[in-house]
Parts: structure tokens; C-alpha cells; sequence
């Protein structure tokens, strides 16, 4: 079926508005890591847009040499690698059952999971709990109380009762157990949700910023979230840190600040693309039935 | 694909299994430290800025906490607070009963509710007990003890004096008022007149009106009599007298020069003041109101002067008293000269440890080596006596991320010249040379402005006012939101909001917000504690005090 000039016409049209939707995104990223890369008086002067001026590695060195950014680095992907396995682990093996409908008290668990969507313990509280489990200044303490998403869950589970009942069936037959069943058969059909599922908690183990605060008293233990937060959020109090120091003023905290952005926005880009391909299948989940 | 076999299991099984183990072990070994000596132990917050090198260590345990180990009285463990996060992680460090002994904070606000909720130990008897150097620094300076009682009439936080110097500046372009033929301005209608030939004469000579008269920036509204909300009274006789005056005053200025379009237009969304520092470097900005203590001073004065220079040569920069207002001459604000700085946990142990290691941190060779580092291995003594660095690539790492945060109860005046800022500045290098020029000229205008009796914009300084009650705190909270925007909508919509109008609808959203009983609060406890608060006649006597000191640096 060939194109009509209307259709090519709107799908110009269409391309282009994408296209600038598309730049739009992509503008602050470049003006960030143009920042990170340009002199000081270029980036005070407000002279950096989307190109660097007066091109200097000065800021990441004072990031690398000046901060705790790489160890940070390391114990952000030691939460997110632990994080993401046990929350996949836990969140397979909840949604698996609860998609039976052979399931004894099916409807029971259900809810009483959705009743944790709605209403939730308070800070203070789950804090108590945590310490007295000993988890505190370990990073179970962050990994624990969400290690199930609920919301996560229920995808998984959906997508687990779309599988279609002829395949189990057969498997059935040919002498698979539920567990076989599950890691044989319905795992590796599930490649999708699994994808969606893995940069859903990767991202949020990642981001995490609170719940690292608030549980982890040793600053050895702190990930590059919070210490690039620490940074941004410092600049504006850096003159009662640095009293009466003359190098202070040779500093370029908008450039540090976006180096670190820039350090800490990497391993999510890099890893999206590897992902980008069943994620764009798994977040379609439940929109069509069938 | 994904190989989901026996294998696979296991080995996860495995993963899990050394996570638990790997992550358990990290907490044992931090505890237990203890040395067979006889020091009392205690532990005590420090913060954390994220800005200690990794190959220091981390701010618990680095050179300096070992220094201080080895050197101090008391075993000392350390807990790092984020500083940006003060509030959260000490409310929950209190909340679940694991706060430390010793907790270093400069926000009343976090403090004052830790005194509500009775979490503080009052400190008379340790300092009376136990103490020698900080017992004698608050019999000296009796008004570090003024300014630690609570309600209850004891003793609950220590502190420390400072310098007391300018903490917001006014800078004018010379080069503009010399082309123009002005003078600079003394009174706020003047004031208005230069900005307005500053940003309609072309001063920049390019042919295009792009130049601003002035940026709405640190200070501006101390000009007109000061802009916080729940400092906003004078004494009259005893009785606390709300003001509004300085409020109008300062709407109705910002209005006219917002209508004629003096001001940056976008000033409401500049929040952090990046916008305006930019346009003062580009040579955009006539008047330029910044806030210019401690590093700022030398920002202002060697970084910024000197991008200036490089985008437009010819910048002349000279600083501008604050004009006086139609009620009155106001002073810059000042630095907090009696800062309160620690607080005790109620639950702490070793009280006498403690002190000690407070009488340890008050000693001014402590004060020294937690600034500048070692005598011999990060500086010399200079010619002038004061510290002169050995190697300043050495010292941006080992002691860069000291700032004051180890020592945060050290007197600086108790120290000597070579605290001050005036004693710090290289003149060997011409940069800094007319940066102690000016820090001369700065405080020679604010002596003079004390002699003429300038008054304090405000009731006092704000870190001394008490908190509100917590029932009143969020009504304070929301008319210290709602108001100053009302202030903000009258400046930016010409003719349609007047700033009566908004002078009105400023009253009546206060009274709305239990203004009057926000009132009667500080006029209750301005009654009660009269003679032991921190009066701007105070910190005029302290200024004064310092004078001869600074003076001398300065000659």
C-alpha cells in the first residue's frame, strides 16, 4: 500500500514536532556537560550554551581528586546491582502464585498487598522497626522495607496471566513441575515485563536518596546520589565551609555541580539503550487485552 | 536468553547469602574502637559537605579525627550529618534514641525544638563542675551566657563570638557615576535617580539600553529597615511595636523601578541571585547588592572583580554606603557576633567528657590546627606572626575540607589577629591587596555608620529571636510564604495592585494567621528575658570592641 501525499505530509509534520520535542530534551543534558567542561569566567559570565568555552577538564579533576565520588560511584552499584536482584527474586516469586488461579486465598493476599499501596507505617516508625532488626547502616536497611513493589508486582502478575494456559498445559505434560514450570517455561516468555521490571527498580534503587540518608549513618557507606546531592545542594552554604580560604575562590561550583550530574546520569544512559527494546514492550503492558 | 537452571539458583542463593555476610561485617568493625586509656568517650556530630578527598578518608574518620584522638582529652567518635540534611537526620537520630552526646548545629530553628521537646541537657552544672577555658571565655564575655539561657533560665547550648563585620555590600560602577557625571547616591530617592540614569543613559556605551540600575539582591531590604517578617517591631518603651513601614517603603521602591524598567524583569524567578551575578560580570549592573562575608569577601573583591575587568576593562568598583531610607539610616546586617553553635543530648553519659572536650576545642592552638592544620608540615610562620601556607596544592587536600566544621565552638576573637579576616590577605599579590584595601575602606564606612547612630534593620539579630510555640509555627510559617508574595505581586503588576492595597492585604493575611498571637509571643518573652537578649547595642559594643584589633591588622 503506497503513501498519499496527505499521509507523508502529516508524517512530516509529525516528524518534526518529534524532532523538537526531541531537542528540547536534549538541550539542558549538552548545556549541563558543557558546563562541566568550560572555564570559569565562560561559566560565571552565563557565555555557555549548548557548546563548551574555553574547553578544561578542571572540574571532573577537582571532582575525582577532591571527593569521596568514585568509592560514592562504587556503592551506588553495589545498592542497585543487590537491590535489583533481590527485588526481582521477591517480586517473581510473589507474582508468580498470586497469578494461579489455583492459588489458596489468592484474592485475600491480593488485597492485603493493595492495602500496603494506600497506607504506609510513617518514617519514624518504619525507622523503629528497622533499627531494632539491627539493619541499621547496612544497606538491607534500604533494600528490605521496599523490597517488593507493590506496583511493580501486580505488572508482573498480569503479565504472568496473559501467558496463555495452553503453554503451561503442555508443559504440564511433559512432567514440569511448578517450579520448572516457572523458571523453564514462563520466565524466559516473560522477557519483557522482566526488562520493564529491571530499569524500573535499577532506577529506583539508583535515585535513592532519603532512605540512604536517613539509614546510613557511616559516610564510607554513602552512594553518589546523595553525595552529588550534598554537593548541589552545599554550593550555596560553601562560604561558611570554606571560611576564609583563598582557593575557595578559584573553585567552579557550577561546573563541579554538573560534572557530578554528569557522573551520576552515565550509567543509567549507557544502560538504557540495551534495555530500550523490551522496556518499550513491557511498559504497553495491559493497555491491549487479548 | 535467560538460563533459569538448578545452577543459576544456587549461585544466587550464594550472591544473596555474601551480601548478608559483606554487609553485616561493615557494621561490626565500626564500633568498637575503645583504647585502654582512662579519657572519658563521647560521640558528637560533624558535617558533612561531601567534599573531603577519598584519599583523606571520610569526615568520621580522617588525619583530624585522629589528631583530635591522640591530642584531646576525650575519645571522640564521630557521626556525620549531611549538612543540607540537618534536620531530617538529627530529628530521626532523636526520634529512635540513638542521637549523640555532642551535637554541633547552627540553625536555632532545628535547635530550639530539640529545648521544646526536652531532648537538651542544660549545661550549668557541667561548666561549673568541670570546665576552665570556656568557663573563663563566658565570664569574660558574659553575653555568651546571655545568650545560651533558655526560658527555663539555665544554660543549654554552647557558642562562640565571631567577627563582627558587614555581611551584605553594596557595590557601585565608579566608571559609570565618573562618565555620567553623578554622584553617588546618599538617600534612597537618590538612590533611585542614579539607577535610573544608570539604565536609560546608556553607561556602557553600546548604543542599546541593556544595562540595569541595580539588582534586587542581599540586603536591599535592610536598606528600607529590614525585611523578616517576625522581626519586624521596635521597642517603644518596653512594648514591642509591629512595623509595616519598612515594608512598604521597600515594595513601593522596587515597584517604581520595576515599572520604568530599571530592574532586571525576571528578578522574582532569580532565585539564588545566579541571574544578577551574571549580569553584574557582564558589566550589565550598576549597583550590585551582594552578600560579601568571610570567602564571599574575596569572591567579590579578587574572583568576580576580575572577570568583570576581562569583559569590560575599563570597570571601576567602589562600595556604597547604604543610602538612607525615609525612616531612616539603616546599618548592613551583621554577621551573628554570639553564635550559638552546640547543644548537649539529654541522654549523654559522660558529661565530663564532654566539657572537656569543649575547654579543648575553645583553646585557641586547637583553633589553630583545626584551621590552618600543622605548624611545620601545612604552614610557617609568617613575618606578620600569622600562618603563611608551605604548599597549597598539599593543603587543598588535607586541610581544604576542614572550613570550621571540627571546631565550630572556637572563639575567633580569643585566638588573636591571625583569626580575622583582615590578617588573612597576601598583599604580595596586588588582587588581594585591594581586597584588604577595601575590606579597610568597607569597615571604615560601617564604624562611622555606629558613630552616627545607624539604626539595626530589625528587632535584633534573627538567630536570636526565640522559635514560635510549635501551634503558632505553621501559621508563621504560611504568613512568612504568603506575604512576601503579595509584597512581590504589587512590585511586578504596575497599576492594577497598589502597594496600599498591598500594604492592606499584608495586614490583614498576618491577622488571619494568628498574627496577633505570633505577637503577643515575642512580646512575652521580649518582656521576660529583656536583659539577657542580644540587643543590636550589643553587637554595636562588640563591633566596637574588635575596633582597636582590627584597626591595627589594617594599618
Amino acid at each position: 500500500m503506497s503513501e498519499s501525499n496527505g499521509d507523508k505530509i502529516s508524517r512530516i509534520i509529525i516528524s518534526f514536532i518529534l524532532l523538537l520535542i526531541a531537542i528540547s530534551c536534549l538541550a539542558p543534558v549538552l548545556n549541563i556537560l558543557s558546563i562541566s567542561l568550560s572555564g570559569k569566567q565562560a561559566v560565571e559570565s552565563g557565555r555557555v550554551l549548548l557548546w563548551p568555552v574555553d574547553i578544561t577538564l578542571q572540574s571532573y579533576e577537582t571532582l575525582f581528586k577532591g571527593t569521596r565520588i568514585l568509592s560514592a560511584l562504587g556503592n551506588g552499584l553495589l545498592l542497585t546491582i543487590g537491590g535489583v536482584l533481590l527485588s526481582m527474586a521477591f517480586t517473581i516469586c510473589a507474582a508468580y502464585p498470586l497469578s494461579k488461579k489455583y492459588f489458596f486465598g489468592r484474592r485475600v493476599f491480593t488485597l492485603l498487598i493493595l492495602f500496603t499501596m494506600v497506607f504506609s507505617g510513617g518514617l519514624i516508625p518504619t525507622y523503629l522497626v528497622v533499627k531494632s532488626l539491627g539493619l541499621i547502616d547496612t544497606y538491607w536497611a534500604i533494600w528490605m522495607p521496599g523490597v517488593i513493589s507493590t506496583f511493580n508486582m501486580l505488572i508482573m502478575r498480569s503479565y504472568f496471566e496473559g501467558i496463555s494456559s495452553e503453554v503451561e498445559d503442555a508443559a504440564r505434560i511433559d512432567g514440569c513441575n511448578e517450579w520448572k514450570l516457572m523458571s523453564k517455561i514462563i520466565l524466559p516468555l516473560s522477557m519483557p515485563v522482566i526488562a520493564t521490571l529491571l530499569l524500573f527498580y535499577g532506577v529506583g534503587y539508583w535515585n535513592s536518596f532519603m532512605s540512604v540518608l536517613i539509614y546510613i549513618n557511616s559516610t564510607h557507606k554513602y552512594t553518589i546520589t546523595v553525595l552529588i546531592q550534598q554537593m548541589i545542594q552545599s554550593q550555596s552554604l560553601l562560604t561558611e565551609a570554606l571560611a576564609n580560604d583563598v582557593t575557595a575562590t578559584q573553585l567552579i561550583p557550577e561546573g563541579i555541580k554538573s560534572a557530578g550530574i554528569i557522573v551520576l546520569i552515565l550509567p543509567m544512559v549507557l544502560i538504557y539503550p540495551f534495555l530500550q527494546r523490551y522496556f518499550v514492550q513491557g511498559v504497553m503492558l495491559g493497555s491491549v487485552k487479548g | 536468553m535467560f538460563p533459569f537452571n538448578k545452577r543459576t539458583a544456587i549461585l544466587t542463593c550464594a550472591m544473596l547469602t555474601l551480601f548478608t555476610v559483606a554487609t553485616a561485617c561493615g557494621k561490626e568493625s565500626q564500633t568498637s574502637e575503645g583504647s585502654p586509656s582512662k579519657k572519658g568517650s563521647i560521640s558528637a556530630t560533624v558535617y558533612d559537605r561531601g567534599l573531603i578527598p577519598a584519599s583523606e578518608g571520610t569526615m568520621e574518620e580522617n588525619r583530624w579525627t585522629e589528631w583530635i584522638n591522640e591530642n584531646s582529652p576525650t575519645n571522640v567518635t564521630f557521626v556525620a550529618v549531611p549538612r543540607t540534611e540537618s534536620k531530617q537526620k538529627l530529628n530521626t537520630l532523636f526520634a529512635s534514641g540513638s542521637a549523640p552526646d555532642l551535637i554541633f548545629e547552627f540553625d536555632p530553628n532545628i535547635k530550639n525544638p530539640l529545648y521544646d521537646q526536652k531532648q537538651l541537657m542544660p549545661l550549668d552544672d557541667m561548666i561549673n563542675e568541670y570546665s576552665t577555658v570556656y568557663k573563663k571565655l563566658i565570664e569574660e564575655n558574659p553575653i555568651l551566657k546571655q545568650a545560651a539561657l533558655k526560658s527555663d533560665g539555665k544554660m543549654y547550648e554552647f557558642g562562640k563570638l565571631n567577627e563582627a563585620i558587614p555581611q551584605n555590600i553594596a557595590v557601585i560602577r565608579q566608571d559609570w557615576l565618573d562618565k555620567l557625571n553623578l554622584t553617588a547616591p546618599t538617600t534612597t530617592e537618590e538612590l533611585y535617580q542614579v539607577a535610573k540614569a544608570f539604565a536609560e543613559k546608556d553607561p556602557d556605551g553600546n548604543g542599546k539600553k541593556d544595562t540595569y540600575g541595580l539588582n534586587i539582591g542581599a540586603g536591599l531590604s535592610d536598606v528600607f529597615g529590614g525585611g523578616g517578617l517576625n522581626n519586624s517591631y521596635i521597642d517603644v518603651n518596653g512594648e514591642l511595636v509591629r512595623q509595616w513601614d519598612n515594608h512598604k517603603y521597600h515594595t513601593a521602591f522596587v515597584k517604581q523601578l520595576f515599572d520604568e524598567g530599571i530592574i532586571d524583569k525576571d528578578f522574582i524567578t532569580d532565585n539564588n541571585g545566579a541571574k544578577a551575578r551574571q549580569d553584574f560580570l557582564n558589566g550589565k549592573t550598576g549597583i550590585y547588592f551582594t552578600q560579601a562575608n568571610t570567602s564571599l569577601w574575596n569572591r567579590l573583591w579578587v574572583a568576580d572583580y576580575g572577570t568583570l575587568k576581562a569583559n569590560v576593562p575599563d570597570a571601576e568598583l567602589a562600595i556604597l554606603p547604604y543610602p538612607s531610607s525615609p525612616i531612616g539610616q539603616f546599618i548592613n546586617w551583621i554577621n551573628n557576633p554570639v553564635q550559638m553553635t552546640a547543644v548537649v543530648n539529654r541522654s549523654a553519659k559522660d558529661p565530663k567528657a564532654i566539657m572537656e572536650y569543649i575547654d579543648f576545642l575553645s583553646t585557641p592552638s586547637t583553633g589553630r590546627t583545626l584551621t590552618s592544620g600543622l605548624e611545620g608540615v601545612h604552614w610557617n610562620n609568617a613575618a606578620n606572626g600569622c600562618p603563611n601556607v608551605i604548599d597549597p596544592e598539599k593543603n587543598k587536600t588535607e586541610t581544604g575540607y576542614l572550613g570550621q566544621d571540627y571546631n565550630m565552638i572556637f572563639s575567633v576573637p580569643e585566638g588573636g589577629k591571625c583569626f580575622f579576616i583582615a590578617g588573612t590577605f597576601n598583599v604580595e599579590n596586588p588582587e588581594e591587596k585591594l581586597a584588604k584595601d577595601m575590606f579597610k575602606a568597607n569597615l571604615d564606612i560601617f564604624y562611622s555608620m555606629i558613630d552616627q547612630k545607624a539604626n539595626w534593620p530589625g528587632l535584633t539579630h534573627s538567630e536570636h529571636l526565640p522559635s514560635v510555640p510549635q501551634e503558632l509555627l505553621v501559621d508563621l510559617q504560611n504568613a512568612g510564604t504568603e506575604i512576601p508574595n503579595i509584597f512581590k505581586s504589587a512590585m511586578v503588576s504596575g497599576a492594577s495592585y497598589t502597594v496600599e492595597q498591598a500594604m492592606a492585604d499584608a495586614q490583614a493575611t498576618w491577622d488571619k494567621y494568628n498574627g496577633k498571637k505570633i505577637d503577643e509571643f515575642y512580646q512575652k518573652w521580649y518582656s521576660d528575658n529583656k536583659d539577657h537578649i542580644l540587643m543590636p547595642e550589643d553587637i554595636f559594643n562588640i563591633v566596637n570592641d574588635q575596633k582597636k584589633l582590627q584597626e591595627e591588622i589594617l594599618k
